[in-house]
């Protein structure tokens, strides 16, 4: 259940990254625009930036992982995806073009699987969670709001963390706890 | 890199032309390829071209300087003198050749359509799913891995955005075979349906709150679509497929293992190549995968190319003819290598044809290598698809649109009119049986 909850937290949060901004900007929904968004050119008033959905890049992946659960290089390689691309003058922190294609979900998942098994190992999981020798659904919920935490970057909503909950509930009986 | 599990391998990324006659391109017609025989389908571009006097054999059945390497395999290719790249020319046509899309210039966009490998992978999906969608692998794919982020993974195939390449073919190797073998312990359930389950509910909250936005509602839309691929599953890896290791890829286990930067050292550029076509030729041969790529080099890379001292590829173009007719002889024998390995019995096969038979591999290239042009840019293919290709011709079509050539392609794949639409209506009839 461990494994099945990690899994699903990684995949989730690093699938969706941030939101930023306050949604009060407007955007033509084409592709790629490397070039800013505000020009600050003097002849109009200041603009709030669009709400924009921003993908970790990989170094960002990796780092928020290790973070997450102290992962060393020997019991964690790195993620499975693909390169970030780059955009035209060569940074690879485009939001518009870190995007999930299928390419990358794959890999992600891939990725969720590996963290996973490297976590839920019997070297790993009492550091990253000493409760869970005893299991249990309060211990699952101390995982969320351990582990959970740091991967979404704030406290997981009542929505997030019942469908984790219904979710260990669910599976927990046929499959124990780690 | 750890060996992955089986099941891990089952969750795998694989993530102006002339008018032509009506003669030569009819519609779209039923093919006659043997329906229950496990084609596939494989990508070779040949990157800036050849000199037309190196490159075109005399006759039907001879080889040229550039293709004498694949002597052995002449009457089982088919040359296409007369393929124009439509809407394109120069390297960057790299993005239109196997899309069919216009690219006018360098700073165009890319294409929005998907390449005739994703369309034909899709199909094969639809039809008798792989464990592997498709696989794409690269030999130094950009002249560094900067420069493949920058530009190697927009250079070619589309889904509709750019594929990614595995440009490492130890972490290649691993990635699709390490797990293979291993046995013991009780079967894992499956829970990717929970995992999908939970994050698209977390999509469809964020969808909400950026509705406002076209820009990332697209974002999301795009996710959402590649959650569906990977909510899918995969099918099961054949009992063909093994994971005995390959000497071509122990051979550089040590240097590129969990090293992505080294597979871009210019020294390896052979053993890579080497090692990825190893790789494709198993997974093809076995089954596990159907539909394969593989980019040696870049359009305007100048990988060393290890002919006589070594030359850089892309400047080489540039000079002397016969020079570079030599390099992309070199690169002749390394599709040798790839159709020597397809050469034999199809274990998916009972007909006795070999993977070769079943299979269509197709040597493209952007342009010209002086002109720069992509009129009648050279083009080729080996192996008969089961059947619905006719092999051992030398064809001047005239000024035929590469469109034409990919909606063969796509016919002889058994791929529908609808799903390959945007390479328009008109086939190269005279190589469909």
């Amino acid at each position: 259940v461990k494994r099945l909850a990690l899994m699903a937290a990684l995949f989730s949060s690093a699938c969706v990254g941030q939101i930023l901004g306050d949604g009060a900007g407007d955007d033509d929904g084409g592709g790629p625009d490397d070039g800013p968004r505000n020009l600050c050119d003097g002849a109009e008033a200041d603009v709030a930036g669009p709400r924009l959905l921003r993908r970790l890049t990989s170094p960002e992946l990796t780092a928020s992982i290790r973070y997450a659960f102290g992962l060393s290089a020997a019991e964690w390689a790195g993620p499975a995806v693909p390169a970030d691309p780059a955009s035209a003058d060569g940074f690879t922190n485009n939001v518009d073009r870190l995007v999930v294609d299928e390419s990358y979900a794959r890999g992600l998942y891939a990725t969720a699987t590996g963290v996973a098994d490297a976590v839920v190992s019997a070297a790993v999981l009492p550091r990253v969670l000493p409760c869970s020798g005893a299991g249990g659904a309060d211990c699952a919920r101390t995982f969320l709001d351990t582990a959970g935490r740091r991967l979404y970057r704030r406290p997981l909503t009542d929505a997030e963390i019942a469908r984790y909950l219904e979710l260990h509930d669910r599976v927990a009986p046929a499959e124990g706890f780690a | 890199m750890a060996k992955i599990s089986r099941r891990s391998l089952l969750k795998l990324a694989l993530g102006g032309a002339a008018a032509l006659p009506f003669a030569r391109f009819g519609g779209s017609r039923a093919s006659a390829a043997d329906p229950g025989a496990p084609r596939r389908l494989i990508l070779w571009p040949s990157l800036n071209g050849a000199a037309p006097e190196y490159f075109w054999p005399s006759a039907a059945g001879a080889t040229s300087l550039i293709t004498q390497p694949l002597a052995a395999y002449a009457s089982k290719m088919t040359f296409l003198k007369g393929v124009n790249i439509e809407g394109s020319y120069n390297h960057f046509a790299v993005r239109s050749m196997f899309t069919g899309a216009a690219i006018p210039d360098y700073l165009s966009p890319d294409p929005t359509v998907k390449s005739v490998d994703q369309v034909v992978a899709d199909a094969f999906e639809t039809a008798a799913p792989s464990a592997m969608r498709s696989l794409h692998l690269g030999a130094i794919p950009a002249d560094s891995i900067e420069f493949y982020q920058l530009y190697g993974r927009s250079t070619f195939f589309f889904n509709p955005t750019p594929v990614h390449y595995e440009a490492n073919p130890v972490t290649a190797f691993d990635t699709i075979f390490g797990g293979l073998g291993q046995s013991g312990g009780e079967a894992p359930v499956d829970h990717r349906g929970d995992i999908v389950s939970i994050t698209r509910a977390e999509l469809d909250e964020l969808e909400a709150r950026v509705a406002a936005s076209p820009r990332e509602a697209r974002k999301l839309a795009d996710h959402t679509t590649a959650l569906d691929a990977v909510a899918g599953g995969d099918a099961p890896v054949p009992g063909t497929c093994d994971a005995t290791t390959m000497q071509s890829v122990e051979k550089l286990r040590a240097r590129l293992q969990g090293n992505a930067r080294a597979a871009y050292d210019y020294s390896l550029f052979s053993d890579i190549f080497d090692a990825q076509i190893d790789v494709i030729a198993r997974a093809v041969t076995c089954g596990l995968t159907r539909v394969a790529t593989l980019q040696a080099g870049s359009a305007d890379g100048n990988v060393i190319v290890p002919v006589d001292g070594g030359y850089p590829h892309h400047n080489t173009s540039h000079g002397d003819a016969m020079t570079f007719a030599r390099v992309q002889q070199w690169y002749a024998g390394k599709l040798a290598r790839l159709l020597q390995q397809l050469d034999v019995p199809d274990p998916l096969d009972t007909s006795g044809r070999t993977v070769l038979d079943n299979s269509c591999v197709v040597w493209l290239s952007e342009c010209q290598p002086q002109s720069h042009g992509s009129e009648s840019v050279p083009a080729f293919f080996v192996g008969g698809a089961a059947g619905a290709l006719k092999t051992g011709q030398l064809l001047d079509l005239g000024g035929a649109s590469n469109k034409a050539l990919l909606k063969t392609l796509c016919s002889a794949m058994g791929v529908s009119d609808a799903a390959s639409a945007h390479f328009g209506n008109d086939v190269i009839s005279e190589v469909l049986l």
